[in-house]
């Protein structure tokens, strides 16, 4: 402690040379906490509650390929599955074409919803307006919290995929791990287009996570030889392809991460090399004076990981602010309903500014506690 | 004379630069009594600086031996060293070398951080070396806010703060005006009086030398009159 101030002393020396540094290493390291959150949201994507006991159906080809609505019925009676229920994609434009407007629309059975998806809590009686009243929607808390929605309002969505613009009253609003989707009733638009009786995807029920397996074997074995033959995935796997349908997106993130980082570390140790050369004298003064070459390693590189976390500390707090609390976050809200900026992420921003202060500081720090001392005092002289 | 506190015995210090020695104290014997103010004297590249670095122990010889207080330095290692310095010697240089982020009182604190002395110990330490040399009163001060005199002083607090039996000063006011220079001198001169330091001085004026109770000349690395036979000024006769 009693070296603390000779280290932030030493670290205000040049006060712009310090700021500069602080916030490159912070806009470094707040690019590699964003990343870190989005991979941390794609994952989570695949682990929500309840996954582990749904397989979802869809057409081999491709998910923006449809099947017939009597492949239900026969999905219902393999052994295993509790219930199943259709659900298609609806992408209509909420206001405006814009990102923040932007939320995941299915319609559904409205009979089985709350069977398949058992996780989604909402009450009985909220339950039992929306499925009794064909222009009914049920929304997320959080989907409601985010807009002010509450019960009764009437959203209008303008479709964008298909020609209608369906106009819906909020009759119930549910809570669970996944709070950002918005349903309403397949009858609705089926009535709308004359009833073709196309599905996007079955979402299954099982009894057991164990039935997973056999299960979807069953149920794409029985369809093998149809006009449209199914893909049934696990709702984790189907999740993960819904995601890898944008590519390598985590490895890509990674790399970008560390190439940012690997540059800022350049950056840091070209600035502290600067500092200890203008210290050269001062070193050999103090080691002189009695300082250790260890101990002046050890005060060197405090004051590059002092600066650096300073840096990090910066990143951290600029991070939570803006994707929590100015809720920038909802840019990227279609497909990372999850995304936050968790301790975990704050705990390798923070990390990855140490590191880059340790490794920054690593060799300026060695070179000066290597200082001859006569040479150091020979270049005052 | 009285017991000696450093004796040097055949010293040899040769540099090598770009493949070629060249020689820079020949064979040096010379003995300092403890509590002498001693001045080492010469022209420029004769190896004054050079020799008052093997005394301090920030340089070793290429043969011969350095005893300080009867303990050979040149036989200790780097960390050995440290510990030893930071013990015995206090360095006083011509350009001050200051930390000039450090105010005076953080200056002189700075030899005692290396020491167990508890927060409260070091402040009194600290205190009482600038009031030595009169600057109690600038203690919040930094390098920049003060003269090139009042810096000295400071540097001299903090070559004293640990009460080291050796003080060793490089061209001390070989950057000060006279009246400063005066005073610094006369403020080494206190300390070699009171407090019975054992100074050796290096110095090219010979008005700074005239402090001294004793003068050695080198010339070429060798000394003038070896064995540590002094040339006396004759004001100290």
């Amino acid at each position: 402690m009693k070296f603390l101030r000779l280290i932030t002393r030493n670290v205000a020396r040049n006060k712009r040379r310090t700021v500069l540094t602080v916030l490159s290493v912070s806009v470094s390291v707040f690019l590699l906490a964003t990343m870190q959150a989005v991979i941390a949201s794609l994952g989570s994507i695949s682990q929500l509650t309840g996954g582990e006991y749904r397989v979802v159906v869809r057409r081999n080809t491709s998910i923006a390929d449809s099947m017939p609505e009597a492949y239900r019925e026969k999905i219902e009676q393999v052994p295993g599955v509790v219930a199943a229920y259709p659900s298609n994609w609806f992408g209509g434009i909420y206001k405006e074409d814009k990102p923040q407007y932007t939320f995941a629309q299915f319609y559904v059975d409205t009979k089985s919803l709350f069977d398949v998806q058992f996780e989604l809590q909402i009450s009985p009686e909220e339950k039992a307006a929306f499925q009794q009243e064909r222009t009914a929607a049920v929304v997320g808390k959080k989907l409601a919290d985010k807009y002010g929605w509450k019960l009764g309002d009437v959203i209008e969505l303008k479709g964008a995929i298909y020609p209608l613009d369906p106009r819906l009253t909020i009759r119930g609003i549910y809570t669970g791990p996944q709070e950002s989707v918005f349903y309403f009733h397949r009858e609705y638009v089926e009535e709308a287009f004359g009833r073709p009786g196309r599905v996007g995807q079955y979402r299954v029920r099982l009894d057991s996570p164990a039935s997973a397996a056999r299960v979807m074997e069953e149920i794409d074995s029985m369809f093998k030889n149809s006009a449209a033959p199914t893909k049934t995935e696990t709702e984790a796997a189907f999740a993960a392809g819904f995601i890898s349908m944008l590519g390598n997106v985590k490895g890509l993130i990674s790399g970008i991460g560390l190439v940012v980082v690997f540059t800022i570390t350049l950056i840091g140790a070209n600035t502290m090399a600067m500092s200890a050369r203008e210290r050269f004298t001062e070193v050999a003064v103090m080691k002189a004076l009695g300082f250790r070459p260890s101990m002046i390693l050890t005060l060197m590189l405090s004051e590059a990981v002092l600066i650096a976390l300073l840096g990090g500390v910066l990143a951290a707090i600029a991070a939570k602010v803006i994707f929590q609390f100015v809720g920038l976050g909802d840019v990227l809200a279609l497909f990372l309903q999850n995304f936050k900026i968790s301790t975990g992420t704050i705990a390798l921003a923070l990390g990855a500014s140490a590191l880059i202060g340790l490794v920054s500081g690593g060799i300026p720090a060695w070179n000066a506690s290597r200082i001859k001392i006569v040479d150091g005092l020979r270049r005052v002289a | 004379m009285a017991e000696p506190l450093i004796n040097i015995v055949q010293v040899t210090k040769h540099y090598r630069r770009e493949a070629i020695d060249i020689p820079v104290l020949d064979n040096i014997d010379l003995e300092v009594a403890r509590g002498e103010f001693l001045a080492l004297m010469g022209p420029s590249g004769s190896g004054k600086t050079t020799l008052l670095n093997l005394i301090a122990g920030i340089d070793k010889p290429n043969s011969g031996r350095v005893v300080v207080d009867g303990k050979d330095i040149t036989r200790l290692d780097e960390r050995q060293l440290a510990k030893w310095r930071a013990r015995h010697v206090g360095f006083i240089f011509q350009l001050y070398n200051l930390i000039p982020v450090l105010n005076a009182f953080e200056n002189v604190e700075l030899p005692l951080l290396l020491s167990n002395l508890s927060k409260k110990n070091r402040r009194d330490h600290v205190m009482t070396a600038l009031s030595v040399v009169g600057l109690e009163d600038r203690v919040r001060h930094y390098p920049r806010q003060l003269s090139g005199g009042q810096e000295q002083r400071v540097a001299i607090a903090r070559a004293i703060v640990t009460d080291p039996s050796l003080l060793v000063a490089d061209e001390p006011t070989g950057d000060l005006d006279a009246k400063s220079a005066d005073e610094i001198l006369d403020l080494l001169k206190r300390l070699n009086e009171e407090f019975h330091k054992t100074i050796i001085m290096v110095t090219h004026d010979p008005r700074a030398a005239r402090h001294a109770h004793a003068v050695v000349h080198l010339e070429k690395g060798v000394l003038s009159k070896t064995g540590g036979v002094y040339e006396v000024p004759a004001a100290h006769n």
